[in-house]
């Protein structure tokens, strides 16, 4: 074959050239109507690379949290001294293990809690740890980078400040049934599937008695107790099955997410959304794609310093930080210990 | 129905905010954009080359005037664009940035950017309906897609970055590419941004997206994402800036801050995001200005499967099954043949396509296809969009 071509006329190499040409205007044809390469998109793993010089410091003192082996969300060492801040309401979780970059693996106990901010402290056994190495307490401009740290030298993400900080509007959670009051209280009637109260196992004909500590004599005080909850809240529900108290815990859900609004349909294309992701004081919002467990971890700038902590995958085009001065005032408040976890808030 | 080709994904949703429409709009797959195409080829052939010049006042016009009489005044009249520095220009040629210089140049440059188009992007309500749209003249024509404003002769209420307002009315719309056009009737000079020639927009390209997704909300400025172009077509530019409900409109930008589409409708995954090619504005804009309503917006029945797929010698190869979708549902998975639909084969994703077209909501449909080379067989039940 070889000897072959070496021996082919003046012809043939004609041939071959013309050939070659017209492969080049294929190749030119192809180009004009390319796809871009998932591997260049933004958030691509060609573009994330660049990035890897950003994440080399803070990765030391960024944090993944387990529950088994489930990553549950990321955090941030904020004192040497085992002091670890994150989203609260992903931290509901049994057995909750706090991994340091360095491998070590340690249970976590949950100090305080800003249930405004959603931020919980936690606490390892642990000391000398690399800690967070803030940036400046002024918001960072509108179209800059922020990356979001994980614990490879790829971010988990980037994109850019897309807002400004502003309070993020509340919402109140349901459980996610529908009642018909009988004499003893409000019995449930129906359970939409894959609301809080179908995976608590509440069900058609128990009597909810008490929410969170307060007596539910009929429909209108559980709706009313129930909305000064939000979405995320775990509650202590006591419900009369069979004329036996028993206990449920559940979680409030979203209003519509039984029967997709279109704004909520279009939000959830793309990926899942954290459970809590509105009502706080104060937030910025970037365009990175993030899951809801990559939510709780440092969003550093190009210099690889903290310039917010992640607070919720909060739809399609967002996701929402808060801001270091903010982060800076609440951990004093934190470690006191007086805003420590309760079910009823 | 809903499938479509790898190159081009074909839109599920518009991404303008209606709280009267309880039902999720559709652009439907593969035969919108050919009805899409044809139409926008037809216009070329009939009209678009021959009326180009516009009627609007022609802005450089104004620039010119204007420097005679002072120099300042050249500033306020020209359109709103940002000199891209050697560094910046240097960062975004690059296929990807290859090291912080180039992100620090692009930050630099994003960050000066996203402040000179924000004015000129515009919240868009029209009776109940609500989008974005982006200020293209001084004198206040605004481009938005033409299933925000619906028809000519409606009235509009423009809201600014700042929350002040301005009243207009919506003028031509061009409804198979999704194309519209309003004008602010309040007297006052506009902040604008120039149009780019969209056919020389190149795939990987860099590009901002701003509107106001979800709706106006009142204290938050519209909503700034950095993105690349991920195909180019004549009638669709899609990227990768993730649009959502309310920014139907808005303008997806250059560079150098020049509109190169109007965001119209997006897919299950996040890198689906559509937008109307600038050049639709342009080719067509006396006959927007003019108020005309033309071309036919494609229909929001018929049923959806979920793939997408490339052509293969033996029928398709799918490339990408977007979860909660009937084909995710049948457990077909990227990588699968398919080689025939309802026991018959086909010739391409096209015929593929078009046989699944004729089918509703809720029917089933047998798919033969190759894995590892085992052939299986998957049973479909199609889904609607409503």
């Amino acid at each position: 074959m070889v000897s072959r071509l070496k021996a082919s006329t003046s012809a043939a190499k004609w041939l071959r050239f013309s050939f070659l040409v017209a492969f080049c205007l294929c190749l030119l044809v192809a180009s004009v109507d390319a796809q871009l390469p998932k591997d260049r998109y933004t958030n691509g793993g060609a573009v994330l690379r660049a990035f890897s010089g950003v994440t080399k410091s803070p990765n030391r003192f960024t944090v993944r949290l387990f529950s088994g082996r489930e990553v549950v969300a990321l955090g941030m060492v904020v004192e040497s001294d085992g002091y670890i801040l994150s989203k609260a309401s992903e931290l509901n979780r049994p057995n909750l293990r706090c991994r340091l970059n360095d491998g070590r693996s340690y249970s976590a106990q949950i100090v305080g809690v800003h249930r405004d901010f959603d931020l919980a402290l936690l606490k390892i056994e642990a000391t000398h740890l690399p800690t967070a190495n803030w940036g400046d307490a002024k918001d960072p401009d509108v179209g800059r980078w922020v990356i979001t740290v994980d614990q490879d030298s790829t971010p988990a993400g980037v994109g850019v400040v897309s807002v400004g900080s502003r309070a993020i509007k509340q919402q109140s959670g349901v459980l996610g049934i529908s009642i018909s009051e009988v004499s003893d209280g409000p019995r449930v009637k129906e359970v939409f599937p894959n609301s809080g109260a179908d995976k608590a196992g509440l069900k058609v004909g128990d009597i909810i008695t008490h929410v969170a500590g307060t007596l539910t004599r009929n429909g209108s005080a559980l709706s009313r107790t129930i909305k000064r909850f939000r979405p995320g809240d775990t509650l202590e529900l006591k419900v009369l099955r069979d004329d036996k108290d028993v206990e449920i815990k559940a979680t409030l859900g979203h209003p519509f997410t039984s029967f997709l609004s279109r704004g909520m349909l279009q939000n959830r294309m793309g990926g899942e959304l954290s459970i809590r992701r509105a009502g706080f004081p104060k937030a910025y919002q970037h365009s990175t794609f993030l899951k809801p467990n990559q939510c709780g971890g440092p969003l550093v700038n190009l210099d690889g310093k903290v310039v917010g902590i992640n607070i919720a995958r909060s739809g399609r085009t967002e996701t929402l930080a808060i801001p270091v001065d903010e982060i800076k005032r609440i951990i004093p408040e934190l470690k006191t210990g007086k805003l420590a976890l309760k079910s009823d808030g | 129905m809903w499938c479509c080709f790898n190159r081009f994904p074909n839109p599920v949703s518009d991404v303008c905010s209606s709280p009267t429409s309880s039902t999720l709009s559709v652009w439907c797959g593969v035969r919108v954009h050919k009805i899409a195409e044809t139409s926008v080829n037809d216009e070329k052939v009939a009209s678009m080359q021959f009326r180009r010049k516009s009627r609007l006042p022609d802005v450089s016009a104004i620039t010119c005037s204007v420097s005679v009489v002072a120099l300042l005044m050249i500033s306020v009249a020209s359109a709103e664009t940002v000199e891209v520095s050697p560094e910046a220009e240097r960062a975004f040629s690059k296929s990807t940035p290859a090291d912080l210089d180039d992100l620090r140049a692009i930050e630099n440059h994003v960050q000066q950017l996203a402040k000179a188009v924000l004015p000129s992007t515009v919240n868009v309500r029209v009776g109940a309906a609500q989008g974005s749209g982006v200020i293209v003249s001084r004198d206040g024509y605004v481009m938005t897609a033409a299933h925000v404003i619906g028809k000519p002769g409606r009235s509009v209420v423009f809201t600014f970055h700042d929350g002040k307002t301005a009243r207009g009315t919506t003028l031509g719309v061009f409804k198979s590419v999704d194309a519209g056009l309003a004008k602010i009737t309040t007297k006052g000079k506009w902040p604008m941004l120039e149009k780019a020639d969209s056919s020389r927009v190149r795939v990987g390209d860099w590009c901002l997206a701003t509107g106001h997704p979800g709706g106006y909300k009142s204290g938050r400025p519209p909503v700034v994402r950095l993105g690349r172009i991920v195909t180019r077509r004549d009638t669709v530019i899609q990227s990768d800036c993730a649009l959502v409900g309310g920014d139907s409109g808005g303008p997806l930008l250059d560079m150098q801050g020049r509109v190169i589409g109007i965001h119209s409708r997006i897919g299950p995954s996040i890198a689906w995001n559509f937008h109307v090619p600038s050049n639709a504005f342009v080719d067509n804009w006396d006959r927007l200005a003019e108020s005309e309503e033309w071309g036919r917006r494609p229909g929001s029945k018929g049923a959806i499967i979920g793939i997408s797929g490339d052509d293969h010698p033996r029928g398709l190869e799918v490339t990408e099954v977007p979860e909660g979708y009937p084909a995710h549902r049948a457990n077909i998975k990227p990588g699968d043949i398919i080689v025939e639909l309802n026991d018959k084969s086909f010739e391409d994703f096209d015929e593929f396509a078009d046989r699944i077209r004729e089918k509703a909501p809720g029917d089933k449909v047998k798919i033969e296809l190759l894995r590892s080379n085992t052939r299986l067989t998957k049973y479909v039940t199609l889904a609607s969009r409503g």
